[in-house]
C-alpha cells in the first residue's frame, strides 16, 4: 500500500437541524485500500459516506478527492460523481428499466459511450457479478441479492476510481448476504478502492485493510482489523464489539 | 383469459344458496311481463301455447319455491336432512331455475325490449312531437340527430384535444413547480428557479380557485376585445378566434393546473432513492428526471390523467355559455325548438353517461396494458444476448 490518499477528509461537520451528526471527522483513504466503517446505528457512518459524493452537503470542513476540494461550490458535481461509485442499502435500481438498461443508462447519457460498447461493458460486469443470465430481466423481479449485485455492476460500468458501499447487505436476508459479500471480496482483490459502511464484522475482519470505528459523530478508533477487533483501545469500541458478538451468538 | 372464464363456468356448474329466492323474483318478473300488454312486434301473444308454457314454467317454479318454504318452516332446525337438501333435488331445482331464467329472458325480450323498439320506431316516424316522455325523447333525438351529432363531436374533440394539450403543458408546469434553488446554483439560476416555482404556484392557485365557466367567459371576451382594438371586423375576428378555439384554450389551460398537480403527486410517489442513484452515477438533475423519474411518475399518474379526460367530457358543458357548439349547447338549442326541457336534458344525460362509460372502458383497457407488470415470471433461464458476443456462464 502506497501512501497515496485518493480521499482526504478534514474537520468535516454536519448537522440536520439540531442534530449534530458529524463532529469534526478526519479520514484518509489511500488508493487501493479497503476501509470498513463500523459503529452503532446513528453514529454518522452513512452520513459520512453520503457526504463523500455530496448526496449530503456537509456544513464545514474539507473533502479532497484527487486533490480537488469538494466543498468548493465551483466543483463540477456530475463529473466528480462519475468517478465515485455508490451502492445503496435499498439497491435503488431504476424500476422502469431492464437490468441491462440500468447498467448502460449512465455510461450512454453521461459519458456518451456508444450503445454497443456500453452494452458490452455492462455484460462484462454483469457476468463478473454472476448475472449473465439475467441481462434482459425486469429489474423489479429480481431477488434482493440479485438486485444488489446489479447495483454493483451498474456502478462499475462508470469505471469509478472508488466505490462507496452504504450498508449493502442490511436489507438482505442472512442467506443471501454471502452472494453480495463474495462480489465485494472479488472487487477488493482486484484492487478497487472501497469504503464500506457495514455491520458484517466477519467481512470487515477478513477483507478490509483498515477498520474505522465511529461513535456519536466522531471517529473513535481506527487501525488494522487485527488491532481493532483483536485489541481495541477504547472502552466504547470494546463495548460495541462485545455486544455485537453477543447479538450474533443469540 | 382462463382466469376470467373459470368463475363464469363455475357459476353455472355450482350449487348455490338462495336458488328459490332468486328464482322466485325472476319468475315474478317474467309473469309481470307476461300479463302486461303485448306490442305489435310481439312474437308471444297472450293466448299462444308458447306464451302459456313460459308462464307455466314461472308459476311452477313459484310453486316449488312455496313448497320449499313450507318445508323449511316445518323443519326449521333440521332442514338439511329433509328431502329438499338431497343432492339430486338440489341439482334438479338448480336446472329448473335456469329454465325459469330463460323463460323470463324471453318474456322480457318480447314485452319490454321489443315494446321499447316499437315505441321508438313509432315515435321516429311520427308527424308531430308525441306527448309521453319516452316517445318525445325518441322523436327529438331522431329528428335533431344532426345537431346532437355536432354537439357530441365538439364535446369529444374538446375533451380529447384539451386533455392532450393540457398534458403537454402540465409537463412544463410541473417542471417549473418542482424547481428548488440549490446552494451550487449561481444567482441568476437561483432567481429563475424561485420565480418559476412561484409562477406555477400562482397559476395553479388561480385556475383551481375559479370556475371554468368564468375562465371561459373572461378568456373569450378578453381576446375578442384585444382583436377588436386592432381594428379588425367582427367577421374577421370570428375567423381567427372561433368559439371552438376559445373553448379548447380554456379547457387546456384549466386542465393544465389540475394535471400539473396530478403529475407532481406522481413524482413525489417515486422513491427518492431513484433520483439519488441516478445522481450518484453522475447524471444531471435534468437527465435523472427525464430518464428515470418522469417515466415512472407518468406511469403512476396514468389513472388520474384518464380521470381528467372523463371530467373534461362532462365539464366542457360549461363552455356552452360562450356559445361553443358542444353537446350541452346543442341540447339547449333543441330544448328551445320544442319547449321540452326535461326530455331534452334527459337525452343529454344519457349521451354524457354513455360517453363517460365508453371512455372509462377504453381507458381501463389502455392504462391496464401500460401499467401491468411484464407478464413474465421471475427470470430463471438462459436469456440469449443478441449482441454477437460470446455468451458466458
Amino acid at each position: 500500500m502506497t501512501n497515496d490518499p485518493i480521499i482526504k477528509i478534514e474537520q468535516l461537520e454536519k448537522s440536520f437541524g439540531d442534530l449534530h451528526v458529524l463532529k469534526g471527522i478526519d479520514l484518509e483513504v489511500n488508493r487501493g485500500e479497503v476501509v470498513c466503517i463500523i459503529g452503532a446505528s446513528g453514529s454518522g457512518k452513512s452520513t459520512l459516506l453520503r457526504c463523500i459524493n455530496l448526496l449530503e452537503e456537509a456544513d464545514s470542513g474539507h473533502i479532497w478527492f484527487d486533490g480537488q476540494d469538494l466543498m468548493d461550490l465551483k466543483v463540477n458535481l456530475n463529473a466528480l460523481r462519475q468517478k465515485i461509485g455508490m451502492v445503496f442499502q435499498g439497491f435503488n435500481l431504476f424500476n422502469n428499466k431492464s437490468v441491462l438498461d440500468n447498467c448502460t443508462l449512465a455510461p450512454m447519457d453521461v459519458k456518451h459511450i456508444p450503445k454497443t460498447q456500453a452494452e458490452a461493458t455492462a455484460i462484462k460486469h454483469l457476468t463478473t457479478v454472476g448475472l449473465a443470465d439475467f441481462i434482459h430481466a425486469d429489474s423489479r423481479r429480481l431477488s434482493g441479492g440479485q438486485k444488489q449485485r446489479v447495483a454493483i455492476a451498474r456502478a462499475l460500468c462508470m469505471e469509478p476510481e472508488i466505490m462507496l458501499f452504504d450498508e449493502p447487505t442490511s436489507a438482505l436476508d442472512p442467506e443471501i448476504v454471502g452472494e453480495v459479500l463474495d462480489v465485494m471480496k472479488n472487487l477488493a482483490q482486484q484492487g478497487m478502492t472501497m469504503v464500506v459502511v457495514t455491520h458484517e464484522m466477519a467481512f470487515a475482519k477478513e477483507v478490509s485493510d483498515r477498520v474505522v470505528f465511529m461513535d456519536q459523530g466522531v471517529i473513535l478508533e481506527q487501525g488494522s482489523p487485527k488491532e481493532v477487533f483483536g485489541n481495541p483501545k477504547e472502552p466504547r469500541t470494546r463495548e460495541f464489539l462485545s455486544r455485537y458478538l453477543e447479538d450474533k451468538m443469540a | 383469459m382462463a382466469a376470467s372464464t373459470a368463475p363464469r363456468k363455475n357459476f353455472i356448474t355450482r350449487d348455490h344458496r338462495y336458488v328459490y329466492l332468486g328464482g322466485s323474483l325472476i319468475a315474478l318478473l317474467g309473469l309481470g311481463m307476461f300479463y302486461s300488454a303485448p306490442s305489435p312486434y310481439s312474437f308471444i301473444p297472450a293466448q299462444s301455447v308458447f306464451g302459456t308454457a313460459l308462464a307455466a314454467i314461472c308459476w311452477f317454479f313459484l310453486g316449488v319455491s312455496a313448497m320449499a318454504l313450507l318445508v323449511k318452516w316445518a323443519y326449521w332446525n333440521n332442514y338439511s336432512s329433509t328431502i329438499m337438501k338431497r343432492p339430486l333435488i338440489v341439482r334438479v331445482s338448480r336446472y329448473l331455475s335456469y329454465l325459469d331464467a330463460a323463460a323470463c329472458a324471453l318474456l322480457v325480450l318480447d314485452r319490454f325490449i321489443l315494446k321499447l323498439a316499437y315505441i321508438i320506431n313509432a315515435a321516429i316516424h311520427a308527424d308531430s312531437n308525441p306527448t309521453d316522455t319516452l316517445s318525445t325523447m325518441a322523436y327529438m333525438a331522431y329528428n335533431q340527430r344532426s345537431l346532437f351529432a355536432i354537439g357530441i363531436s365538439y364535446t369529444v374533440r374538446l375533451a380529447l384535444f384539451g386533455t392532450a394539450i393540457a398534458f403537454v403543458l402540465a409537463l412544463l408546469m410541473v417542471f417549473l413547480r418542482i424547481q428548488e434553488p440549490d446552494k451550487r446554483d449561481n444567482d441568476f439560476v437561483k432567481f429563475l428557479k424561485i420565480d418559476a416555482n412561484k409562477f406555477s404556484r400562482f397559476y395553479i392557485f388561480v385556475i383551481r380557485g375559479t370556475p371554468m365557466m368564468v375562465q371561459s367567459l373572461i378568456l373569450y371576451n378578453a381576446v375578442f376585445g384585444l382583436f377588436k382594438r386592432t381594428g379588425m371586423s367582427v367577421s374577421d375576428i370570428n375567423r381567427v378566434w372561433p368559439l371552438f378555439l376559445a373553448g379548447l384554450v380554456t379547457i387546456s389551460l384549466n386542465s393544465t393546473a389540475y394535471l400539473a398537480e396530478v403529475l407532481r403527486g406522481g413524482i413525489l410517489a417515486v422513491d427518492a432513492g431513484q433520483m439519488e442513484a441516478a445522481r450518484s452515477l453522475g447524471m444531471t438533475h435534468w437527465q435523472a428526471m427525464r430518464k428515470v423519474v418522469f417515466p415512472q411518475a407518468i406511469k403512476n399518474s396514468l389513472p388520474a390523467i384518464g380521470n381528467e379526460f372523463i371530467i373534461n367530457i362532462k365539464d366542457s358543458s360549461v363552455l356552452c355559455v360562450v356559445g361553443v357548439s358542444d353537446l350541452m349547447f346543442m341540447t339547449r338549442s333543441v330544448a328551445g325548438i320544442y319547449y321540452k326541457g326535461t326530455e331534452c336534458y334527459l337525452i343529454a344525460a344519457i349521451v354524457y353517461l354513455f360517453l363517460t362509460y365508453l371512455s372509462s372502458l377504453l381507458l381501463k383497457a389502455i392504462t391496464g396494458k401500460m401499467t401491468a407488470p411484464n407478464n413474465t415470471k421471475r427470470h430463471q433461464g438462459n436469456q440469449t444476448v443478441d449482441l454477437g458476443l460470446p455468451s458466458s456462464n
